[in-house]
């Protein structure tokens, strides 16, 4: 051990306040290698860098080592302190003796996972690749698809104490990309402790904070992301994390899945159609149950009617508070699943569901039909392809069933016409968040809503062009028209 | 400020819920089916209802009948609430039965006041119960579970198509006045021991049952009202028909034929009224049907196109002289059951509508009626 | 108070948006009633009356939107500012502004009154005011555009409403439609009158005219929404005639909504239910539009907050409603409405018309004589 790399040891030890965890290697009297244990890889190490750096003579400067070494990305730095930092994400630092430059040499192997089939959103078509945590790896993917010099990267790093790394994609157009400078600057300016995921990322970067649904959506799939881009939206990649951050949507984009695109026309269309009455179902069925069995029996038909007393004969509570038992007995179920360590748990809990609804019948709790609305809500829930929104259905239905218990069909209306109001006042980056339907626009609800076979070949829809700049203050001034018209 | 407001609005949402209004739980309503109106001696209401009401023991019947005394149809329902475990909730009722009773005591406008109530539907089915309805209600049945719900298949099977006039709340308010709209025919039902049967339809002129008119009669002036109406029909040719009509020549297997009775099927009718003179009240009523000839007794030879026309012919003069007397009976017991007033009053200035009595210029009337044939099929075989 | 006022670009919305908005101001709970007036007032020729009122309101619509293309991009505020002076235009200004508070109060105590006799004889009308105040709030606090969007969703809720009353056509007696024949002129007069309080709502196009983005296009949209309405309004008036006898259009309150009644599928009766429940919407967006009207009003004058004003003008609305309670107080308060509407939609654009005729050629001679030769406003 010289007495060179003894001193870069206890240099080291100082900026990171301890002595373990890092490797020293002395070679020859003038050069220290030091590395953070098991974050590089060793064989490139030792074939490149050690190999290259033993028996040589003395070196004048650390810019003849970096000739040696044949490793691309290896760079000078002004001093260890700085390149601590690069030590720490897996690094090797090359210090020679007599002078303060250090040299940083990429032989970073971070573990990671090759890339896999996709998970959480599997179609039966279109490739079978997932991101992973690596964000190289993603990259790799994602270029896989779009090998155009339009398409742009712009790394980020956020202010953060965990020094995240992201970068942000989007396709330079005829005219510029209006919402980049908007998420480039929310993505400077917010400030926060710590950034682990993705999805937290996203909140921070949504129009209307207190809303429930969700603006930006998440996504594995690269395709996905490549769609996305070539829609004119921008993706954001953060590193270790295999979702991406697909943005602005507006709420139809939730419903649709890659898929729809993947299959005829026809069957795209007939897909979207079924999801989009999974959705009414989802949130109107058990509270247009309640209200009626609550307060417009007349509603009912007759045929229908006497079914319906006989199965609820023997239930002690009334319909609002049988529905709610049984729906938080599904979100109880579905948690539990989601806890579970395998993807099993969602299916099982679903069948879970299935047998405690059985055995709450037998013991008198809910009646049969009630256990049937409530699958086919929860089903519906299920089919929305974005997971957030399907969760904010989810939650959404809790609100309109104690108003369907409480105030019948017009607290159902009352809270309908409440979101429908909510859903017109948000944006989507300074963009009326429900945008085929308002502002009504022929184009993009007959080539994005329905999805006809010559807009395959449309990749631009209205959300996403022709868009004035500033958003963040379009989105203000959306909310307090009133008070600032003049 | 935005969390201010959410709070209010979430204040606000709290404290409405504490202003509960009154629940209509379907297992703690007794819900009515069905509701009849009997006339006493002392000109009060019987009225008798039918209801649905959630039993615990499931060996008790699902279905009970109660009947209460009154004055007017309204205080029926205090004394009911009376007599039942649950509350009353009358925004089910399908059939409305009425007693014969009840038009001769000039108390059918107690009916028309019920459509007042906003719980009643329009579509609520009239019936007239030959021997009461109470009768009808209250009798313990073997085979019928629920006789408010199976009343209400059954008319509703016998008038969507069938021959049966429909008499919904809607059409059965809707003339009080002396104006000139078509009276009312209302079916007629009655029990025959276990069995309820719909036996045809009565005859109104200003809320009195004037005549009866047959399932045929029926059928005639239900298409004859604009209605869709199928009509299983039999009719029997003498030989001095068949030969009048020509029809004789067309018999190959029997030269010899007596009397020929033919089973056809009426799958489509259409009726319309002409005036052919308005000064003289001069009507013509046509009956557009489509039969669908089911069986004949003697063999007949449908390939011959000439054998057809003479079938067609003797056929149409048949089936004429039935509606004449469908049309002759409207007018002998002067019921407009068809609408030849409104097609008068479409007709007429509305100055000179003022002097109209139609009870009175209705018998002075001229309708003649006439058939027209189209004989669609002859079944599977020619 | 500036004359002419135009709204920043992002405020601005196409005219084809104007279609919306203006069917969705005169569509409201009036739907479900106005047959049962016009009929009373002038018997199976209703129908008639309603094309006749039809007409005069596209007449009308035509006059307003010529005086608004005088100025650059004014409304009715800024309207009566300029040709009647300081003093008088606010006071005109603040007429208007009572005329829509006594109709929001109108709007809701109607829709109140349907709400408990239909679906809850025993719902505090309070409960029903709250519910319709926070949408009202919500909506007209997030701004033109906002208020136009549920007028988007109302249009569809409209057209639905009327493709549900196909149904009682099964039971249409057409001959009722007959004899074609207008004997008594005045009573015509009277239903084209009556039909006319139906009709208003289009003079929202005085107060939406500067936020439209091509106003050249507004008078094509502003009537063919008119011509919307007054299909919907034709329709219904002959399906009522056709399934109504006389006495039924004479007793029945809401013959819209019996017109519901029938609808029946193996799933779901009843239908109104669902109808008036919805009819919220419909209800919330005329208030919204109202609300917002008279913030702007107050904005333009005095420079007011308008939630401030919505606020107030809620408190106002709900305080006048719950001392209404009486079914003759409601037909007071619709009658006393039905007036000042009368006058001023129709009469009062068309006065208006004349005076600002006068006033611009008087100016124009004036700034000829004056030598001054400005650009001329005055082609029409």
């Amino acid at each position: 051990m010289s007495f060179y790399s003894e001193s870069i040891r206890n240099k080291l030890k100082e900026i990171l306040h301890s002595g373990d965890g890092f490797v020293v290697r002395g070679i020859g009297k003038s050069f220290a290698v030091s590395y953070v244990a098991g974050m590089v890889d060793i064989h490139q190490l030792n074939m490149h860098v050690l190999e290259c750096l033993t028996d040589k003579g003395p070196v004048e400067s650390i810019e003849n080592v970096r000739e040696w070494i044949a490793i691309g990305e290896c760079e000078v730095m002004p001093s260890l302190h700085e390149a601590t930092e690069k030590l720490l994400s897996g690094y090797a630092v090359v210090s020679l003796a007599g002078t303060p430059h250090i040299l940083v040499v990429n032989v970073m192997k971070i573990p990671t996972r090759t890339p896999s089939v996709p998970t959480i959103e599997s179609t039966i078509y279109g490739p079978a690749i997932s991101f992973t945590e690596s964000m190289e790896l993603n990259i790799a993917l994602l270029r896989s698809y779009i090998s155009s010099e339009n398409l742009i990267q712009e790394s980020i790093q956020l202010a953060t104490e965990t020094n995240t790394k992201t970068n942000i994609f989007y396709m330079m157009g005829t005219e510029t990309n209006p919402f980049i400078d908007t998420i480039r600057s929310r993505m400077k300016t917010c400030r926060f402790k710590g950034l682990i995921g993705s999805p937290m990322l996203l909140q921070l970067l949504q129009d209307n904070q207190y809303s429930l649904f969700p603006e930006m959506s998440l996504s594995e799939r690269p395709d996905v992301a490549a769609q996305a881009l070539l829609e004119g939206k921008i993706v954001i990649f953060v590193e270790g994390n295999a979702q991406v951050i697909i943005g602005p949507n507006s709420f139809f984009d939730f419903f649709y899945s890659i898929e729809d695109r993947y299959s005829l026309w026809g069957v795209g269309i007939f897909n979207r159609t079924l999801r989009s009455m999974a959705f009414f179902i989802s949130i109107y069925l058990t509270p247009l149950y309640v209200a009626a069995l609550t307060f417009h029996y007349q509603m009912i038909p007759l045929t229908l009617i006497v079914p319906l007393i006989e199965s609820r004969t023997t239930i002690p509570f009334p319909p609002l508070l049988e529905t709610l038992i049984l729906e938080i007995t599904i979100e109880l179920l579905r948690e539990a699943g989601a806890r579970l360590p395998t993807k099993v748990g969602q299916t099982m809990s679903i069948v879970g569901a299935i047998v405690v609804g059985q055995a709450a019948v037998a013991a008198g709790f809910t009646s049969n039909t009630l256990i049937m609305l409530i699958a086919l809500a929860a089903l519906g829930t299920f089919t929305t392809p974005n997971y957030r929104m399907g969760a904010t259905l989810r939650i959404i239905r809790f609100p309109m069933l104690i108003v369907a218990g409480t105030l019948g069909l017009p607290g159902i209306a009352f809270l309908s016409a409440l979101i429908i109001v909510h859903l017109l006042r948000m944006t989507s980056y300074g963009k009326p968040y429900l945008f085929p339907i308002y502002p009504p626009n022929k184009d993009g609800f007959i080539n994005n809503m329905l999805l006809t076979a010559s807009s395959l070949f449309r990749f631009r829809t209205d959300l996403t062009k022709n868009n004035r700049a500033s958003f963040r203050t379009a989105a203000r001034r959306w909310f307090s028209s009133n008070e600032k018209d003049e | 400020m935005k969390a201010w407001r959410t709070f209010s609005v979430a204040l606000i949402a709290i404290s409405m819920l504490t202003a509960c209004m009154k629940t209509n739980i379907i297992e703690e309503i007794s819900i009515v089916v069905a509701l009849g109106f009997d006339v006493n001696k002392d000109q009060t209401f019987r009225v008798t209802s039918s209801f649905l009401e959630s039993q615990t023991e499931p060996k008790l019947n699902k279905e009970r009948s109660v009947s209460v005394h009154t004055k007017t149809s309204q205080g029926a329902q205090q004394l009911f609430t009376q007599r039942v475990g649950y509350e009353l909730a009358y925004g089910q009722i399908r059939v409305l039965l009425l007693d014969p009773k009840l038009f001769e005591a000039q108390k059918a406008n107690e009916i028309q006041l019920l459509s007042r109530d906003p719980l009643y539907g329009d579509m609520i089915k009239i019936v007239i119960a030959d021997q009461g309805a109470a009768d009808i209600l209250e009798h313990r049945y073997n085979s019928i579970p629920n006789i408010g719900t199976y009343l209400n298949n059954m008319l509703d099977h016998n008038t969507n198509k069938s021959w049966s006039p429909v008499m919904t709340m809607h059409e059965f308010s809707k003339d009080k006045s002396e104006d000139l709209y078509r009276e009312k025919v209302i079916p007629i039902m009655e029990r025959q021991g276990e069995e309820i049967e719909i036996t045809g339809s009565a005859l109104l002129q200003n809320s009195q049952i004037v005549g009866r008119a047959s399932a045929q009669e029926s059928f005639y002036i239900k298409s004859l009202r604009g209605e869709d109406a199928e009509f299983p029909y039999e009719v029997f040719f003498t030989k001095q028909q068949l030969i009048e009509s020509g029809m004789i020549h067309h018999f190959p297997r029997n030269e010899n034929v007596q009397d020929v009775s033919l089973a056809f099927k009426i799958i489509n009718s259409k009726g319309h009224i002409h005036v052919t003179d308005l000064d003289k009240l001069e009507f013509k009523a046509t009956v557009n049907v489509e039969i669908d000839i089911q069986g004949i007794s003697e063999y007949y030879n449908f390939q011959d196109s000439r054998a057809i026309a003479a079938l067609k012919k003797q056929l149409r003069s048949t089936l004429t002289t039935h509606l004449q007397q469908v049309l002759d009976k409207i007018k002998q017991v002067n019921s407009d059951c068809v609408g030849f007033s409104e097609r008068y009053r479409s007709m007429i200035p509305h100055s000179k509508l003022q002097q109209t009595n139609w009870i009175e210029l209705f018998p002075t009337s001229t309708l003649q009626g006439d058939v027209n044939i189209k004989l669609i099929r002859t079944g599977t075989k020619e | 108070m500036k004359i002419n006022d135009v709204p920043r670009k992002n405020l601005q919305f196409h005219a084809f948006l104007l279609f919306f908005a203006i069917s969705s101001a005169q569509i409201g709970v009036g739907i479900f009633s106005f047959q049962r007036s016009i009929f009373q007032a002038c018997g199976h020729i209703a129908w008639i009356a309603v094309i006749i009122a039809g007409l005069i309101a596209h007449l009308i619509l035509w006059s307003i939107i010529k005086i608004l293309q005088k100025y650059e991009s004014a409304d009715l505020f800024g309207i009566h500012y300029d040709i009647f002076g300081k003093y008088a235009g606010v006071v005109l200004n603040i007429l208007f502004l009572f005329q829509y508070i006594c109709t929001i109060v109108a709007i809701m105590r109607n829709y109140i009154e349907i709400i408990q006799v239909w679906i809850f004889p025993d719902i505090p009308s309070w409960v029903v005011i709250i519910l319709l105040s926070i949408l009202t709030f919500y909506t007209s606090s997030g701004g033109i555009r906002v208020i136009l969007g549920v007028c988007v969703i109302q249009f569809t809720i409209i057209l639905m409403t009327v493709l549900l009353s196909f149904s009682p056509l099964e039971y249409a007696v057409w001959n009722q439609l007959l004899p074609i024949e207008v004997d008594n002129i005045k009573e015509l007069i009277n239903g084209v009158m009556r039909m006319g309080f139906s009709l208003a709502g289009f003079e929202v196009v005085w107060f939406l005219y500067p936020f439209v983005r091509n106003k050249q296009k507004a008078m094509l949209h502003a009537h063919h929404s008119l011509g919307f309405t007054n299909i919907v309004y034709l329709f219904l008036t002959i399906v009522s005639l056709v399934y109504f006898s006389a006495d039924q259009l004479q007793e029945g309150l809401w013959p819209s909504i019996d017109i519901l009644k029938i609808v029946k599928y193996t799933y779901l009766e009843r239908i109104e239910f669902i109808v008036i429940s919805i009819w919220m919407v419909v209800t919330m967006s005329g208030l919204a539009l109202f609300i917002w009207i008279i913030g702007r009003g107050c904005k333009r004058m005095w420079n007011l907050k308008p939630n401030m004003i919505a606020i107030i003008t809620l408190m106002l609305a709900f305080v006048a409603n719950i001392n209404i309670d009486e079914h003759v107080e409601i037909k007071q308060l619709n009658a006393f409405i039905g007036m000042q509407v009368i006058a001023s939609t129709f009469i009062y654009p068309v006065l208006l018309s004349f005076i600002v005729m006068i006033v611009h050629s008087y100016r124009q001679r004036k700034n000829n004589e004056g030598g001054q030769q400005h650009e001329s406003m005055e082609d029409i």
